[in-house]
């Protein structure tokens, strides 16, 4: 390692992105050091607070595409993207899972619906949703 | 115009669809669902049928209840089979021993209920 590296060898400023991407790394030796990482297996981007994860889509999109979007997209359904604070419109969810998958292959959304207080209704008895 | 589901209205009125599988690696398992024009999503699943087929996390959706509640739920992403055609679709999963299939499944289609003979079809 360089004299002046840093103690952890440069990988803190990456912590983002691994930690977003959950990727599994083979650990390296001192001697591979520098070498490539080859990404045996990428899983889904983990949320470990929902609500969180909830709330800060809504600020996006309250943020950067409400005005637009309840103008032009009203009843459709956005997914929106937390790290990169994109949106992807279809009519349908999996339409719009679809465009963002494009894109985003290993990242989980948040889904809204344009002009609606929630992404999806349940008129039926039948669902009962594990929180309620 | 081909049929895109069918199924039957049992005596308490519920439209059961017929030959609805979930896609899975072992098979497709028969699931039971009623077409609910209530739901405005595509598919809600039995929780027991979470592991039936291969299900990948998509995100999650805010709901509102028939009560005006908002509730939070996970979404993913999964194959089902209906008849013979097989589709991708959104799922959440319920409580519930029924599933639902939702509007979003039939859009840009035709239904018709016939409470006479105890029948439906959704016509593509």
């Amino acid at each position: 390692m360089p004299r002046n590296a840093p103690a952890d060898g440069g990988f803190e400023q990456f912590r983002p992105q691994l930690e977003m991407h959950r990727t599994r790394l083979t650990l390296l030796s001192q001697a591979t050091v520098g070498s490539r990482i080859e990404l045996h297996e990428v899983t889904m981007q983990q949320v470990t607070d929902p609500a969180a994860f909830a709330y800060r889509a809504e600020a996006i999109y309250d943020r950067k595409y409400r005005a637009v979007y309840e103008a032009r997209y009203h009843g459709q359904i956005v997914a929106i993207d937390v790290p990169s604070e994109e949106a992807f419109v279809g009519r349908t969810e999996l339409k719009a899972l679809n465009k963002a998958r494009r894109k985003y292959p290993d990242h989980i959304f948040f889904f809204l619906r344009v002009g609606y207080k929630a992404a999806l209704r349940v008129a039926s008895p039948q669902f009962r949703s594990q929180h309620s | 115009m081909s049929v895109f589901l069918r199924g039957v209205i049992t005596d308490d009125r519920l439209p059961l669809v017929s030959q609805f599988y979930v896609v899975g690696d072992a098979g497709d398992t028969p699931v039971q669902v009623i077409l609910d024009t209530g739901f405005s999503g595509m598919v809600v699943l039995p929780r027991q049928a979470a592991t039936l087929g291969r299900f990948t996390p998509s995100g999650y959706a805010s709901f509102e209840l028939a009560d005006g509640s908002i509730v939070r739920e996970e979404l993913f992403s999964g194959h089902m089979r209906i008849g013979r055609r097989r589709l991708e679709v959104v799922v959440s999963f319920t409580d519930s021993k029924v599933g639902l299939i939702g509007m979003a499944l039939i859009e840009g289609k035709r239904a018709s209920f016939n409470l006479k003979t105890h029948q439906f079809k959704v016509y593509d």
